[in-house]
């Protein structure tokens, strides 16, 4: 199995962020974004894998200090794993997790938490609290503005108004497959719905690398082909068996490794 | 102080009648109605504790009944003590009836010991209290006296040696009727006859073992308060008032090179009750416009809003936890200051949210999931280093877990096999890719009766990319019954 980093491009062939942005793909999206995801902002992540991108942010910014997360008291998803946090790459050590109860509390505390720059990131679990308004959101905005907070903030669906700088759909993406039908590292499907003041309705999938903290665009790490039908029951040994077809592959793009 | 009537009393005060008119509290024993307490009034018609209450109502027909209420009583005594703190900070409350105040190196403020205890009886009748007092060299000997209104240790009553009736029957037969005859015996004798139990009541009341009384807070060392011949009532004068004794407590905190984790306000209003307020700090704190701050942010949050009544005409402001802190000038690097920053966002946090609030993540050495990662309050947690993964590999746990974990029906191929299919909340999803299983056993050397079911972990991807942790819980034909599947967890 060739590992991350040789299947990765040259690190020069990647648009690096601009000082005070984390880059998401160093390319399309993060030239849309002007040069990666603003750090001094609030965005605001809905689906199924906002946790997990939220993390993820929050590691790949690359700031020191504390993870603030605010958690939403009426949450289902069960709890905020350390171990987990430790096989993303992160130091659970830094998560501090805020049980505000309710959501005026909730907010309360954000505001306070914006004021403290030595923080790493600040997430604010909303859910589907209907406190967290146009004028709540365009508060944090400007707090986050002020004092470079990294701030993100977590809602359920349906998108409602906000004035976050960005709104992001996170979904998971199918990985890359390893030996033995396992999947890979993490892979988000992202939708950029929404930018203030720029571009957006973009689609891009990132594969987490967990010994780097950053992102890779999937399309650029090459899929191992795997033939039809023996997606149940594989075992470790039939996979060395198909080196022919391991070196027929090519880089595909996103697009056709979703239908795939 | 003795409140022999505490329990009518308080039930007076509660219903704001002033009528004299006879109360009996009753409670029921084996199925008759017991006088548990009475009031003056009843107690003058002959009525008292003991009787039934069916007796009762032969001798006096109007008396007025209410059910006996002892923890009520209890609650009220501890609030009277709590008032009780503006006269000494080591004040106890010695159910049923009485109210132990050590006013050592404490009379003087007051002028003199007179003047104390008339001002403590003045308060306590203004209360609608009536109470007996006395003064002795210890706990025990002060209860005893006031109980039964006697000047001196010597002429109690047996009943202050010993409440048990076959021991004062034991000693009433052996002649004896105060304490000071039985205190002229030969200690052995006395320990021989009626036991070590009575030997050591007899000391308590004597000098010769004094019992230390336990106060009800714990006494700090740092304090400063501010009386007011006028109540003050407005917030603006409290929190004036706040910062004069925070700065007070300052500088005595420098002079002993201490800063506090701990500050305790507390407000006695004029009409005896206690408002009690206290923050608390992660880091040793003396600045107090710091300080001033965590408080508005806990008044703040308080859910009874302060009720200033009539006024507050005691402030005080103890720091009963401290800890060591030297004078620090301001990290020229940004390390100091960022460290700064972060334990003040976690007081204030901690002060407007409360205790407990604000977590952190640590691990312990165990396999078994859910135990081997919680959350601790911040206070109780230190960081801890966490094992690194190995490089190269896909993430091996999720990044939420459900505790407990959530039954699912799941399809397999074999029974042994990985997941085919599994439905969890009303959904069903099919497994693309799969790694597993990873085994984990119950841990049988913790448990006395070795049971537990192995659990075998699958980390599967479902057809739209979500990935999720599973396990069965038992083995096939291995461990008893039929295995169950859960799921325990999301990954991203």
């Amino acid at each position: 199995m060739p590992s991350v980093a040789r299947l990765v491009p040259p690190v020069s062939a990647r648009v690096p962020a601009a000082a005070g942005r984390v880059a998401l793909d160093g390319g399309r999206v993060d030239a849309a974004l002007g040069g990666g995801l603003a750090l001094a902002g609030c965005h605001e992540i809905y689906g199924p894998a906002a946790t997990a991108l939220a993390l993820m942010l929050a590691l790949a910014s690359a700031r020191s200090g504390p993870i603030l997360w605010l958690a939403d008291p009426r949450g289902d998803d069960g709890r905020l794993y350390g171990a987990g946090l430790a096989e993303l790459g992160g130091d659970p050590g830094r998560l501090w997790l805020v049980a505000a109860g309710a959501a005026l509390p909730m907010l309360r505390a954000a505001a306070e938490a914006q004021r403290c720059a030595a923080l790493a990131c600040l997430v604010i679990e909303a859910g589907s609290a209907a406190a967290v308004d146009l004028t709540v959101t365009r508060r944090l905005q400007l707090a986050a503005a002020a004092s470079g907070v990294f701030t993100l903030l977590l809602r359920a669906g349906p998108p409602k108004p906000s004035a976050a700088l960005t709104r992001w759909q996170a979904r998971a993406a199918p990985a890359r497959r390893l030996a033995g039908n396992a999947p890979g590292p993490p892979r988000l499907a992202l939708t950029l719905e929404r930018q203030r003041g720029g571009p957006a309705d973009l689609y891009l999938e990132l594969e987490w690398d967990r010994d780097r903290r950053r992102f890779l665009p999937a399309n650029t790490i090459a899929q191992p082909a795997i033939p039809i039908g023996a997606a149940f029951g594989r075992r470790a040994a039939d996979v060395g068996r198909v080196p022919a077809v391991a070196a027929r592959r090519t880089p595909r793009p996103a697009t056709e490794i979703r239908a795939a | 102080m003795c409140l022999p009537w505490l329990p009518a009393e308080r039930l007076a005060r509660q219903q704001k009648s002033a009528q004299p008119e006879p109360l009996v509290l009753v409670a029921n024993d084996r199925g008759r109605q017991i006088i548990r307490a009475c009031c003056p009034a009843a107690a003058a018609e002959g009525l008292h504790p003991g009787l039934a209450l069916a007796d009762a109502r032969a001798v006096l027909p109007g008396v007025r009944v209410a059910p006996h209420d002892p923890a009520g009583d209890a609650a009220c005594l501890d609030w009277l003590a709590d008032g009780a703190t503006r006269w000494s900070p080591m004040v106890a409350a010695a159910p049923p009836h009485g109210l132990l105040i050590d006013i050592s190196g404490c009379a003087h403020l007051f002028g003199g010991e007179a003047s104390l205890v008339a001002d403590v009886l003045t308060r306590l009748h203004r209360l609608g209290f009536t109470a007996s007092h006395a003064l002795a060299a210890t706990a025990a000997a002060a209860v005893a006296l006031a109980r039964f209104g006697q000047a001196r240790v010597a002429d109690l009553p047996l009943a202050a040696l010993s409440d048990q009736e076959p021991v004062q029957i034991a000693l009433r037969r052996a002649g004896l009727k105060r304490v000071g005859e039985v205190a002229k015996l030969p200690r052995a004798a006395v320990a021989a006859r009626f036991g070590e139990a009575l030997l050591a009541a007899l000391d308590a009341l004597t000098e010769a073992a004094p019992q230390p009384l336990d106060p009800r807070l714990p006494v700090a060392e740092i304090v400063a308060q501010q009386r007011f011949a006028q109540p003050i009532a407005t917030t603006d004068a409290v929190r004036a008032t706040l910062e004069k004794l925070l700065l007070r407590c300052a500088v005595q905190m420098g002079a002993r090179g201490v800063g506090g984790r701990l500050f305790a306000l507390a407000l006695y209003r004029a009409d005896g009750h206690v408002a009690h307020v206290a923050v608390e700090t992660a880091e040793p704190q003396r600045d107090s416009a710091v300080l001033l701050r965590l408080f508005d942010e806990r008044i703040a949050a308080l859910n009874d809003p302060l009720d200033p009544g009539f006024g507050y005409d005691l402030v005080r402001l103890a720091v009963p936890v401290t800890h060591a802190l030297d004078e620090t000038q301001l990290g020229l690097e940004g390390g100091q200051l960022a460290e700064t920053q972060l334990a003040e966002l976690v007081d204030r946090l901690t002060a407007r949210l409360g205790r407990g609030r604000i977590r952190r993540l640590v691990r312990a050495d165990t396999h078994i999931p859910e135990q081997a990662s919680f959350d601790l309050p911040f206070a109780a947690s230190a960081a801890m280093n966490w094992p690194r993964p190995a490089p190269g590999e896909p993430p091996a746990r999720p990044i939420r877990l459900f505790d407990p974990p959530q039954p699912i029906e799941v399809l397999a191929e074999v029974p042994d096999g990985p997941p085919r299919r599994f439905r969890w909340r009303r959904q069903v999803h099919d497994v693309t890719a799969h790694e597993g299983p990873e085994r984990i056993a119950a841990e049988w050397w913790r448990r006395k009766d070795g049971a537990g079911l192995t659990r075998d972990y699958w980390r599967v991807e479902a057809a739209d990319g979500r990935r999720f942790w599973l396990f069965r819980h038992g083995l096939y034909d291995r461990e008893p019954g039929p295995p169950r599947w859960y799921l325990h967890g999301l990954f991203a």
